[in-house]
């Protein structure tokens, strides 16, 4: 049976890819100076939150992709990670994980993990994960001890993120964060994974 | 295991015609599972479950002899294919097929640049070219010629213009631009229209109406063949380039923007086609609702004003330029300019006022035929990523304008969502574009979307305003609008259907055209 993967990188998204702009893309890599590891990261750069995460996540990326309003930066460097089949970990607002999701899935990925985060009126701010039931509860507790650290929690889970889920499990729960002054109000927290061949 | 099959085929017949297609394309190139894994067609961001639109398989063909050889065998066993170019306009259905089990062909490997002519100003181009691939072969190139892209810039120009689409520079009437095309029709009969008729002819892509009937246009937005190759003319790089942007702080300003405009437009000033878009539109590439906003139902007029003032933009917003020598923009100018700073609280701005506002750099770059992928910005402001697309055309008069906008606003507000929405004043015809956004993880949502779409049909057709395309959940509605002399036009059109594609294998349902034996009633 011919999968998703092979159907890819045989060249039919490929062609796609090989010809987008690049430009604008911040790429930080790891993997230049030590082993290749496992996931990318994409955040959006535009908001503390996202420098949040970064600063925890980035620590085991391979490679880091921030971006802004305009996420057809990514559309140059996705085909990399597609073709070594890494992870793709991140924090963003919902239309750059549409964008990104649509083309990984094309590429043969899945929505592995996916946290929305909602800033509610009264420095209360939702969170409703759905990951690895191995792992969303602690997560989850996390997310309610932390408050206002949550981006740094999600970076810190990172690495298992990364990690295939085997069933999956849905939790809603709300915390104290007081509202930051550039947020957008909602961010989605999520990471694709290529699926088994 | 198979989930889903096409409507009236066995699982084994249908093992056996994919067996046979991947004779024809190779073995890498069939893809069939069971439905979760084609997912990446499904309609992702629709008002309807993913299960009404999944495909049984897809099958990826890279040239005119693969296609009619999966053509014969969709006859052979009577499998539904639904074609797809780069399949990306997620408003109107994106890839998904109007049915569940329908096999896709997606082009996406035809993606090759046949022919760039830097003199005579065109190209041929593949299903598969996207606008930026477009866009980046031209710089690659050295071309001093511009694409005119979609926005968003990922989806592509065969695709985009056989769905009627437009764009934002003067070449923003994709179909007036299409000069040319190659098909093949159901039973692997391949075509070129135009002077690609005449053997050894130039002229392919320089005269659209050529000898005889001019039939391209029954090629859009249908179901008749499979279009292959398209031409296009692409637009010389002009002396001078002059965007601008125009605010008006209040909703009842519409009328008179419209009333202005319409003599310009009709003397072809702006160039391009003149977009007016509403606050919200305007603010979502830089704000969400929930930054000034947390309640129910749309927003307070209140809340509408401190957007206002803290982005400075208006209730309503123009964009539009001019092109060509500087002393010839300038003429053209002043008098625009003067006439709708008549309105009172009209403002006015050029480049270099607002570069780096992400609104204005999008909307100037895509007047400049630059692809982004801005706009879907516009998915933040509510979150969720639902979105449709309802698009109505009426007579560029401001009283019809402001009709349409009211009908619209007031029943979106009834239904509990904001309005969204820009107005695109063309030469002759005004189009009313409604960006529908709902949370798609929010049942309630996603139904009073779906009720919401289907009652604004019946509203504007009884007003006599029709849709110029819609989303593949709504084809069956709109078409059914067209209803003069008891569907005339669409019995017509059933009539070329049932010459062309007798077996009706492709794309069926698609704009309302059904086959025979698909029909109400059949």
């Amino acid at each position: 049976m011919v999968s998703r993967r092979e159907f890819l990188r045989a060249g039919s998204i490929a062609g796609f890819f090989s010809m987008v702009p690049g430009g604008g893309v911040l790429a930080a890599r790891n993997g230049a100076t030590g082993p290749h590891l496992d996931y990318d990261i994409v955040v959006d750069t535009r908001f503390s939150e996202g420098d949040e995460f970064l600063s925890v996540a980035q620590k085991s990326a391979y490679q880091v992709h921030g971006v802004g309003g305009d996420s057809s930066a990514l559309f140059s460097v996705l085909p990399d990670t597609f073709i070594q089949r890494r992870a793709l970990i991140g924090l963003t607002p919902d239309s750059t994980l549409m964008i990104v999701e649509q083309l990984a899935m094309e590429a043969g990925y899945e929505l592995n993990y996916q946290g929305i985060h909602g800033q509610e009126s009264g420095s209360v701010v939702s969170h409703r994960i759905e990951g690895d039931s191995r792992w969303i509860s602690s997560l989850g507790a996390g997310l309610k001890e932390i408050g206002d650290g949550w981006p740094a929690l999600i970076g810190e889970f990172a690495k298992g993120l990364a990690t295939r889920s085997r069933s999956k499990q849905e939790l809603n729960l709300i915390a104290q964060s007081s509202t930051r002054v550039n947020s957008p109000g909602r961010l989605i927290s999520w990471a694709l994974l290529p699926e088994l061949t | 295991m198979q989930t889903v099959l096409p409507e009236g085929v066995t699982a084994d017949v249908f093992k056996q015609a994919v067996a046979q297609m991947r004779e024809v394309v190779g073995k890498d190139w069939v893809f069939m599972e069971d439905a979760a894994k084609l997912k990446s067609y499904k309609a992702a961001y629709s008002a309807t479950p993913d299960e009404d639109h999944l495909p049984s398989a897809a099958v990826a063909p890279d040239g005119v002899e693969q296609i009619q050889g999966i053509l014969k065998i969709a006859n052979d066993y009577k499998i539904p294919l639904w074609t797809i170019s780069t399949g990306r306009n997620f408003a109107y259905g994106g890839p998904a097929p109007r049915k569940a089990g329908y096999v896709m062909l997606d082009l996406k490997r035809m993606n090759r640049i046949i022919e760039i002519n830097e003199e005579l100003a065109y190209a041929l181009v593949e299903p598969g070219v996207s606008y930026f691939q477009l866009y980046e072969h031209l710089k690659k190139i050295g071309s001093k010629l511009w694409i005119d892209p979609a926005a968003p810039g990922w989806g592509g120009p065969l695709g985009n213009t056989l769905d009627h689409g437009g764009g934002y520079t003067p070449y923003g009437g994709h179909l007036f631009m299409q000069c040319g095309m190659e098909g093949i029709l159901a039973d692997g009969t391949v075509f070129r229209t135009g002077q690609g008729a005449l053997p050894g002819s130039d002229s392919w892509q320089l005269m659209k109406y050529s000898f005889g009937p001019y039939v391209d246009g029954l090629f859009t937005q249908s179901n008749y063949a499979v279009i292959t190759k398209m031409g296009f003319w692409l637009m010389p790089e002009p002396p001078g380039f002059q965007p601008f942007m125009f605010t008006f702080p209040k909703t009842d300003d519409l009328h008179r923007i419209v009333e202005i405009l319409r003599p310009f437009k009709l003397n072809m000033v702006p160039h391009n086609g003149a977009i007016v878009s509403d606050m919200i539109w305007e603010a979502s590439a830089k704000i969400t609702r929930k930054q000034y906003y947390n309640g129910k139902g749309p927003m307070p007029d209140s809340v509408r004003k401190k957007i206002r003032e803290d982005l400075d933009i208006g209730e309503w917003n123009l964009y539009a330029a001019l092109y060509g020598p500087p002393e010839l923009i300038r003429m053209q100018w002043e008098p625009l300019k003067g006439a709708l700073m008549s309105i009172p609280g009209a403002k006015v701005y050029l480049d270099e006022d607002r570069r780096g506002d992400p609104t204005w750099d999008y909307r100037r770059d895509l007047m400049r035929g630059i692809p982004n992928m801005t706009e879907f910005g516009l998915m933040n402001w509510v979150g969720g990523g639902g979105h449709i697309n309802f698009s109505p055309i009426s007579p560029p008069y401001g009283d019809h304008a402001l009709k349409a906008y009211h009908m619209i606003r007031d029943r979106a507000h009834e239904y509990g969502f904001d309005y969204i929405g820009e107005f695109a004043i063309g030469w002759r015809e005004l189009i009313q574009v409604l960006m529908l956004m709902f949370d798609r993880t929010d049942p309630g949502q996603k139904e009073k979307a779906y009720d919401l779409f289907n009652i604004l049909i019946k509203d504007f057709a009884k007003e006599g305003y029709g849709e110029y395309r819609t989303h593949i959940d709504f084809m069956d509605q709109v078409a059914d609008t067209y209803d003069w002399n008891d569907h005339a036009l669409l019995r017509l059109q059933e009539r070329i259907k049932d010459g062309l594609d007798p077996n009706g294998i492709l794309s069926p349902g698609k704009m309302g055209i059904w086959p025979k034996h698909m029909r109400k009633g059949a």
